[in-house]
């Protein structure tokens, strides 16, 4: 039954230890292109996993079929969990206030109050509570980051799905927002699934990096990090993994 | 935030809430006003040293003593109110009718392959071209000004909004899509706040344009209204009146821009012009 798809309602909750995401050789093609080969991934739930590759090979594409907005061309991917996703792009709506735009990612399930609550302590977690009213237009790039992260943050969703999200800030705004982001998970535990190109990136937050190969893409390797999330870049574990990457990819 | 941050921030919401206040037209009259002044006293001087004589250019005093003649007779009234009705329904149903035609073509990739031809067609004729055919169908009075109103504005409406549409980012799609806007809800929860900035400039292009059809429609198909006073003051070789009525236009046409302008304002759209 290797080929049959089969991807479950999104909105069932994670069944306890079981993986959020299990994917059993995805095949997937634009046309005559083919993008993804064989791939076999899982994701387990509070894990935070990264996935690194050349650009083109399809990384965004694995991430759109674990979103459900694409569906494979061939194999199984079964989705067990809620999913949000962080876009490359500045996501937020430039016509709503931080607020109103954290307040989208609201459980549409719960009460008034319990919505009103959970608003303010999303803006207090990512420290603009000051900035309630403000337009994105208003805030630096930090800080709509942080806007976007409150909002995937603020519903029931398990699963992250984060695209390159903080390839667009400088370095300093980077590295600040890798410890914002370990912070919010520790407050509010998700499992993540982290595109990336950066490779000190991935092992700084990643517990587990994919390595994928040119395209069509397919698991070229996979690299554990001891779990934890507060490295730093000088840490011996990061940099062993950034050097055993450098090497694989013969950099 | 630390410190500094907040600070930049603040420092850089004042500079931009600054600059929008600037775009939106809100501070600093003053310029206009003393350009104003002085083409007026440039105007005074010339034809008090009679390099302007009167039969050439009426000279300030003739065109205040006419707008005071005008406003006692009460019709620059009457005519400003037959123009300005002209215009809202001939505007009012090229904005009822080009707004949803435009969101279509925008997001109907068959429609506007198909339509878009079309469209650049008309918005290519002069809506003067139409004046025979106005008079054809319609007669005098109302109806031709309207319809060459709505003729001159329409479709520009239209071919800005697609393309308005066209232009929204993708991912404000995806990012709808993820919180359940699709279909007529991403229309009106996604597509239309995104444009929103550029179909207020469109309006105000669209208003400058009807304004200034509607004066050509009623010099050859009206028997009232601002244009056919016009043309009535020139066979009546009342050029003070002329002038009278011309300012009368450009002062009308200068507060429905700024009344549009007022939109740029709102604060759900102000993010379009302070990029």
């Amino acid at each position: 039954m290797d080929d049959q798809i089969a991807t479950l309602t999104p909105d069932l909750p994670a069944a306890g230890h079981l993986p959020l995401i299990s994917a059993r050789g995805v095949c997937h093609a634009y046309g005559a292109f083919p993008v993804l080969r064989e791939l076999r991934l899982e994701v387990a739930p509070g894990e935070f996993l990264a996935v690194v590759g050349p650009s083109g090979c399809g990384k965004s594409t694995l991430l759109s079929l674990m979103a459900g907005t694409r569906q494979p061309g061939s194999g199984s991917l079964l989705r067990r969990a809620a999913t949000r996703m962080v876009y490359q792009q500045d996501g937020l709506f430039p016509w709503l206030t931080t607020a109103e735009n954290i307040a989208l990612g609201l459980d549409p399930q719960a009460g008034p109050a319990a919505r009103a609550r959970c608003l303010d302590e999303m803006l207090e977690l990512v420290r603009l509570a000051d900035f309630r009213h403000h337009y994105p237009h208003q805030l630096s790039g930090g800080m709509r980051r942080r806007v976007e992260l409150a909002r995937v943050l603020a519903g029931p969703a398990d699963l992250l799905l984060m695209d390159e999200p903080f390839s667009a800030l400088d370095y300093q705004t980077r590295r600040r927002m890798h410890r914002e982001l370990q912070s919010m998970l520790a407050s509010y535990p998700r499992a993540v699934v982290l595109v990336t190109h950066d490779i000190e990136e991935a092992a700084l937050l990643a517990d587990r990096i994919l390595l994928l190969s040119d395209r069509p893409a397919t698991v070229r390797s996979e690299f554990h990090l001891p779990a934890g999330r507060s490295r730093a870049i000088g840490d011996r574990e990061v940099l062993e993994v950034v050097a055993r990457i450098h090497a694989e990819l013969a950099l | 935030m630390n410190a500094s941050e907040a600070a930049v921030q603040n420092g850089a919401a004042e500079a931009k809430s600054a600059a929008a206040a600037a775009a939106a037209g809100g501070v600093r009259a003053w310029p206009a006003i003393l350009i104003g002044a002085l083409a007026l006293a440039i105007w005074w001087l010339l034809c008090s040293a009679n390099w302007l004589p009167e039969y050439v250019f009426p000279s300030p005093q003739s065109v205040a003593r006419a707008f005071a003649e005008d406003m006692r007779s009460g019709r620059l009234f009457d005519d400003a109110v037959v123009s300005f009705y002209r215009v809202t329904l001939g505007f009012g149903l090229a904005v009822a009718l080009g707004v949803p035609a435009g969101l279509l073509l925008g997001t109907r990739l068959i429609v506007r392959e198909g339509l878009l031809p079309a469209v650049n067609f008309f918005r290519s004729l002069s809506p003067l071209a139409w004046i025979p055919f106005a008079i054809l169908w319609f007669g005098i009075g109302d109806a031709p000004a309207v319809f060459l109103i709505f003729m001159a504005s329409f479709f520009p409406l239209v071919l800005a909004l697609s393309g308005a549409v066209a232009t929204v980012p993708k991912v404000y799609f995806q990012v709808g899509a993820e919180y359940g806007y699709r279909g007529a809800r991403a229309l009106w929860y996604v597509t239309l706040p995104a444009i929103l900035p550029q179909l207020i400039t469109a309006l105000r292009v669209g208003a400058g344009l009807a304004w200034l059809v509607v004066v050509a429609a009623e010099m050859v198909a009206g028997r009232e209204g601002l244009g056919f006073a016009i043309w009535d003051a020139r066979n009546g070789l009342r050029i003070d009146l002329l002038v009278c009525r011309m300012i009368t236009i450009g002062c009308i046409g200068i507060t429905i821009d700024l009344a549009l302008l007022q939109l740029t304002r709102l604060n759900c759209v102000r993010w379009g012009y302070e990029r």
